[in-house]
């Protein structure tokens, strides 16, 4: 569009220069011949030279200007040409010259160069119109006369403005088409190099699960490309199985999931069979796409090949398993010869002796239970623990887990209570009901005490419990050493433990509170700290309360099969056990008291397990 | 005086189990496999067998199948002592007929002479 104007002006500039030059050798002619026919001679002699000037003006200045200011420089040859017309229509009889016609020319080109120099133009018509009705005198039949040219002028100087302000218009808007065509194609360019770099399949799908997108990434995990999987249904380009090869269904469908909760579903449990059928290990992550009205358009999944990170994952947990199982046949020996010298029906050894055995007895415990621990974190971590859940109430199993612990507070001197309050604060003990395994809770539960114990030098333990309609939410509160605001948010995690004098001399595995959150999440609860430094901590776990109806239907199925929780994610804890108190409970039968030095120093019972 | 049959394959803890059960004035006899556990509970009619699960040859799971549907052991008390700790092991144990089942990592010495006095009815 640009390139049509350009080409529109050098036209009006030629003809503009071939009209000046034909003014001018026309009046020469004429002048030559028969200078009679002219009037005004000066007049005349103005008008050719104009023209010359129009003529001149074009084959030197405007070869030169126009290169760079096209516009401009026609401008300054049609004000000439203008000047020119005006002199040749004066000197032929003012408006009733039959060059006016020429003058209707200029205004229809004025309009090429834009409105203001029709408006310009049109004024000065007016103006020489005024003028010469004047000089005629203002009589009717010369009104009469020129009221019809007059009109034909407006007329035309409008049409031709409304022509170049729509050939302008339209200009304007192509000129932004192409732009902004330009712009798409670039990003698509972008985008398309985008997706082509990023080392995760992509792939996006319609509401009707239709692939509308396919980078190269995915074509080389799955083994279709670009144009085979376009506008096939996603499930059978990603054909997906769950860990224990059962395919999917509509309700473990991740992109369903995602439609249908409006939020990312994660998978890093799922089998993927290729094209050419090879199984590989698939970790997805699907984003719903929606409109503005959080309406799903449509869906976005991320996946990556991570057979070989599994591979390195079970070697490592097959190992810990292993080594551990492995290690705890001698450790079995070794603790249960140590309890045979200590038995007084067994064996005979001196005070002195027996000191050093029950040492022995304690430190080989504690390698017992890391071992424990271990196997419990990686089992835990393979998903292969299962929980039945079962109504707990949780007054109870508090009131039996703090009666067991009594004997190893007292012996520390410490006092350990039970309260339980409900919403308003009444001291009673409201039964609450949650639903979780029995036997794992009171090991939370246990856990949560014996720290509490270990970490307090004097004062006590409370143990509370507070609940309203929702939830149930158990509190282990000390009086002991607390923890340090940095050490908190680490305190749930694997193998964490607090650097300072007290757990270097203590052993600790690092993985009870590990073990702890774990199996608070499992029943889908959380657990947090609270603690200021020298002033105690508070250890809670809340977790949803049953209700009445939930309790009966969680018996009567407890009563048939086992409902199994398993769900392949690294949450998943608790193994199914008996798990009878001595081996969790520091109070062991066979060992004798702590001795006095041991129990005094806070410092040296102070550790997470 | 009470007859204990003790069927560990570990030598150690063989030794340990019959030093403490002797210690409570119980005959104790051993066995070190499945095979040598029927016919030692044939052979001597033990009131009580502590059997461990994890063996050679035959299991211990085998071994109270077999125990149970041999006359002369069918009322013999079996303690199982194992390190299996799945529910679905546990009921096996169960469905074949054990008086109790133990987890090794969850007891200590004493717990197993606990059960032991426990069962015998002392």
């Amino acid at each position: 569009m640009v390139e049509q104007r350009q080409r529109s002006l050098t036209l009006l500039a030629r003809l503009q220069a071939a009209i000046g030059g034909l003014i001018m050798v026309t009046i020469f002619t004429l002048y030559g011949l028969k200078p009679s026919l002219l009037g005004d001679a000066s007049s005349t002699m103005a008008a050719a030279i104009m023209g010359a000037l129009g003529l001149i003006y074009f084959l030197t200045f405007h070869q030169v200007i126009g290169r760079r200011r096209l516009a401009f420089s026609t401008l300054i040859l049609t004000v000439i040409t203008a000047l020119n017309f005006i002199l040749v229509i004066a000197i032929t009889g003012g408006l009733d010259s039959p060059y006016y016609s020429l003058w209707l020319l200029a205004i229809v080109a004025a309009g090429i160069f834009g409105t203001v120099e029709t408006v310009v133009i049109l004024s000065a018509t007016i103006v020489y119109y005024a003028y010469e009705l004047i000089i005629e005198g203002l009589h009717a039949p010369f009104i009469m006369d020129h009221l019809v040219q007059l009109a034909i002028t407006i007329l035309a100087a409008g049409l031709a403005e409304w022509v170049h302000v729509r050939s302008r218009r339209v200009a304007a808007q192509t000129n932004k088409l192409a732009t902004l065509s330009g712009k798409l194609t670039e990003e698509q360019l972008k985008a398309q190099a985008l997706m082509s770099s990023i080392g995760e399949g992509v792939v996006v799908v319609d509401m009707d699960g239709q692939i509308m997108l396919f980078n190269r990434a995915a074509q080389q995990l799955t083994g279709w490309d670009e144009a085979s999987a376009q506008n096939i249904a996603y499930n059978l380009v990603l054909q997906l199985h769950t860990a224990d090869d059962k395919d999917i269904t509509a309700d473990t469908d991740p992109f369903r999931q995602a439609w249908t909760e409006k939020q990312a579903v994660v998978r890093d449990d799922l089998v993927m069979t290729t094209r050419s059928g090879r199984k590989i290990q698939l970790a997805l992550s699907v984003s719903p796409i929606t409109d503005n009205d959080d309406t799903p358009t449509g869906a976005i999944g991320l996946f990556r090949d991570i057979s070989h990170e599994k591979a390195v994952e079970r070697q490592k947990d097959e190992f810990v398993s292993t080594a551990s199982h492995e290690m705890r046949t001698p450790v079995a020996a070794i603790e249960g010869y140590i309890a045979l010298a200590m038995n007084a029906n067994v064996a005979t050894v001196d005070d002195r002796a027996l000191k050093y055995l029950e040492k022995a007895h304690e430190a080989i415990q504690h390698l017992g239970e890391l071992f424990r621990d271990l196997l419990n974190v990686t089992k835990a971590e393979e998903g292969k623990l299962s929980a039945k859940l079962e109504p707990v109430n949780v007054g109870e199993l508090l009131r039996s887990a703090v009666e067991d612990m009594q004997f190893v507070a007292q012996k520390k001197g410490l006092t350990l209570v039970l309260q339980t309050s409900d919403s308003i604060g009444k001291a009673i003990a409201p039964i609450y009901y949650v639903g979780a395994n029995g036997e794992r809770l009171r090991e939370v539960v246990m856990n949560l005490i014996d720290n509490a114990i270990k970490y307090t030098a004097q004062g006590g333990i409370k143990v509370g419990m507070s609940g309203d309609n929702k939830e149930v939410k158990v509190s282990v509160i000390d009086s002991g050493v607390g923890i340090a605001a940095e050490d908190i948010p680490h305190l749930f995690q694997k193998f964490y433990r607090i650097d300072n004098s007290a757990t270097r001399t203590i052993g600790g595995t690092g993985l009870g509170l590990y073990l702890c959150r774990q199996m608070i999440e499992l029943f889908n609860g959380r657990i947090w700290v609270e603690s200021k430094p020298n002033q105690g901590s508070s250890f809670n776990f809340s977790l949803p309360r049953l209700s009445e109806e939930e309790v009966r239907r969680l018996q009567q199925a407890a009563a048939a099969p086992a409902i199994d929780t398993t769900v392949a994610t690294p949450g998943n804890v608790v193994q199914p056990t008996t798990e009878a108190g001595p081996a969790l409970s520091p109070q062991q039968p066979i060992a004798m008291p702590i001795p006095a030095e041991q129990a005094e120093n806070p410092h040296q019972r102070y550790r997470i397990r | 005086m009470a007859k204990i049959l003790l069927v560990e394959d570990d030598t150690n803890l063989r030794e340990i189990y019959s030093a403490r059960f002797a210690a409570e004035n119980y005959q104790v006899i051993t066995a070190s496999d499945g095979e040598e556990a029927l016919a030692t509970a044939v052979r001597e009619r033990p009131d009580l067998i502590v059997l461990d699960v994890m063996m050679p040859k035959i299991s211990g799971f085998d071994v109270l199948d077999i125990l149970r549907s041999t006359p002369e052991t069918k009322e013999t008390k079996v303690i199982m002592m194992t390190a299996l700790s799945q529910d679905t092991d546990r009921q096996r144990g169960e469905s074949l007929g054990v008086n109790q089942y133990l987890i090794k990592s969850q007891v200590t010495l004493e717990d197993v002479v606990n059960a032991v006095k426990q069962q015998l009815g002392a």
